[in-house]
């Protein structure tokens, strides 16, 4: 569960109020490789489902996904599919390119997934003005393909497509 | 530890942008002058380890090889060899040193650590057709590679708990560049800069701007640790470690760390301190990794030097300074004078307890230097008096 907000968020506000587009196309991204660890998450996000690994001693999450539950050790994890909603835990707004294929300004984001408190997803946040990014804000997974290669960014919830 | 390893040589190599030396040349600079400083001969140098370390392929970041420094100074008596990644939070060679050490492998270990900057901006990845594995392969394809785009989301979450301020970070940073104005060695000497400065400059990330960050420099710092027993070796007082910490908690990711207000730094000041009767009043200086501003301000928290989330305020009001209670990075650190991983930090806390800083702290007899940030860290705890 999320700390109690402690200050307004307000003053955190990034004064822009560039539009965050979702990408059209992923040209130059660079390509995730596709290991037996991995390739339920990126066979997943292929069709635009969120699968994340579950341990099926102790429940738990671990992502990104390795070769035991990082909780109990336990060698008992399978893939489990998860509808990927989740909360704003923080984000930069990066004026800089910070990987290839990323054209600035782009904004990365920590998302903290609903399935399990404190479990979180490095994304990009799309389908908004920067100026409206707030921490704590709901969001969902919105699915970018391009060739053999998918991305799952994040928009506030209920932006739709 | 508890004194049993000492540092008793330290040494730079030129500290520059686009300097004609090579790595290994600066790393060679750095390293006589730290054998000149202790006053060892190269036959009594039995132990060499070095970070970043060099691998085939090259990558772009590494450093020269230890053959490479091993042939050049002409050591005949190794017994101990290795290279560190920036595991330990880039002090990975340093612990390896104190255990080589203190199991009776060596006397004295010579340790270095050499890098010209690099001109790209992240490290993994150069174009689309490099593969991405690990960590890599759920950030990179975010934009979200190399320290900068990963680690300044942290911030933003610490001002959001907290309340830390931008003027906050910028008192770090002004404090930074003072103490590089004058010091002989700093990459931004002559170059001190106001609040007004440092909130007009642009953005990198937010709340990162382009002086949150440290300065990218061509340089090399060498460091000779010895079994405190074989201290008389050496013509230099040595700086005792009394305690050494590493720990990283139960994660070790960028991506999924579960409380980002926390860097490694809140297990390693758990571990350090286990480990001495000393604690956190009992320090006169501390030398702490900057990579960032804000990371200067987690090592501060973390390490019990003030309460969690006191961070800011604590530099807004002067602390840090060299006339406060804890004076900070006392040679300007990476941000005033130019990146050196947590070797310079190191260094400049030995220099501190010999009195022979530039700017020195008064009296000063304990000494911390911390390396690296986010899920990864190392710290010593270092006294001028043996405590055992």
């Amino acid at each position: 569960v999320a700390p109690p907000l402690k200050v307004d968020p307000d003053p955190l506000r990034v004064d822009d109020d560039d539009f965050l587009p979702v990408p059209g196309n992923l040209a130059g991204r660079a390509h995730p490789a596709i290991e037996p660890e991995t390739e339920a998450f990126f066979g997943g996000i292929a069709e635009d489902r969120v699968v994340l690994q579950r341990c099926a001693d102790c429940g738990r999450y671990t992502h990104f996904p390795v070769g035991g539950c990082m909780w109990c050790g336990s060698a008992a994890i399978e893939p489990t599919e998860v509808d990927g909603a989740g909360t704003l835990y923080t984000y930069t707004v990066s004026y800089l390119s910070f990987g290839p294929g990323l054209e600035p300004p782009y904004v990365v984001g920590y998302i903290e997934l609903d399935c399990q408190p404190g479990l979180q997803v490095m994304t990009n946040i799309v389908n908004c003005r920067i100026s409206d990014i707030r921490i704590g804000m709901p969001v969902e997974p919105r699915f970018v393909h391009d060739g053999d290669l998918t991305v799952v960014l994040y928009q506030p919830s209920g932006e739709g497509s | 530890m508890k004194g049993n390893v000492a540092v008793t040589g330290i040494g730079y190599g030129n500290i520059g942008r686009a300097l004609d030396e090579s790595e290994g040349q600066l790393a060679l600079q750095a390293c006589r002058v730290a054998m000149a400083d202790s006053g060892l001969d190269r036959s009594q140098i039995d132990g060499l380890a070095m970070f970043p370390v060099r691998s085939s392929p090259p990558t772009p970041f590494q450093g020269p090889s230890l053959t490479y420094v091993q042939r050049s100074l002409s050591l005949p008596n190794l017994a101990f060899r290795m290279g560190t990644s920036s595991d330990m939070g880039q002090f990975a060679g340093i612990f390896a040193a104190v255990g080589a050490i203190t199991s009776g492998l060596c006397r004295h270990v010579l340790v270095y650590r050499a890098h010209k900057r690099q001109t790209r901006r992240y490290l993994p990845a150069s174009s689309s057709e490099d593969v991405q594995f690990d960590e890599e392969a759920f950030t990179v394809p975010y934009g979200g590679s190399g320290g900068t785009a990963r680690f300044s989301a942290w911030a933003t979450r610490h001002m959001y708990e907290y309340g830390t301020t931008q003027e906050q970070l910028g008192a770090i940073v002004v404090n930074a560049r003072a103490y590089a104005a004058d010091h002989p060695r700093a990459y931004w000497k002559g170059k001190p800069i106001t609040l007004d400065d440092y909130m007009a400059s642009r953005w990198v990330a937010t709340p990162f701007k382009v002086l949150d960050c440290d300065i990218p420099v061509d340089g090399a710092t060498a460091l000779i640790l010895s079994n405190a027993d074989a201290v008389g070796d050496c013509r230099t007082p040595p700086a005792y470690i009394e305690a050494g910490a590493c720990g990283t908690g139960p994660d070790s990711s960028w991506t999924h760390w579960l409380d980002k207000t926390y860097m490694a730094s809140k297990y390693i000041g758990d571990q350090l301190w286990s480990q001495t009767s000393l604690g956190p009043a009992d320090v006169d200086v501390a030398e702490v990794y900057d990579g960032f501003s804000f990371m200067q301000l987690a090592w501060i928290e973390d390490l019990g030097f003030v309460k969690k989330g006191e961070g800011g305020p604590f530099f807004e009001s002067g602390g840090g300074r060299l006339d406060s209670a804890l004076p900070v990075n006392t040679d300007g650190g990476q941000i005033g004078g130019g990146r050196l991983h947590g070797f310079g930090r190191l260094a400049e806390a030995t220099a501190q307890l010999r009195g022979t800083a530039f700017h020195q702290v008064a009296g000063a007899e304990v000494a911390l230097a911390a390396a690296a940030g986010g899920p990864l860290g190392g710290a010593f705890l270092l006294t001028k008096e043996r405590t055992s």
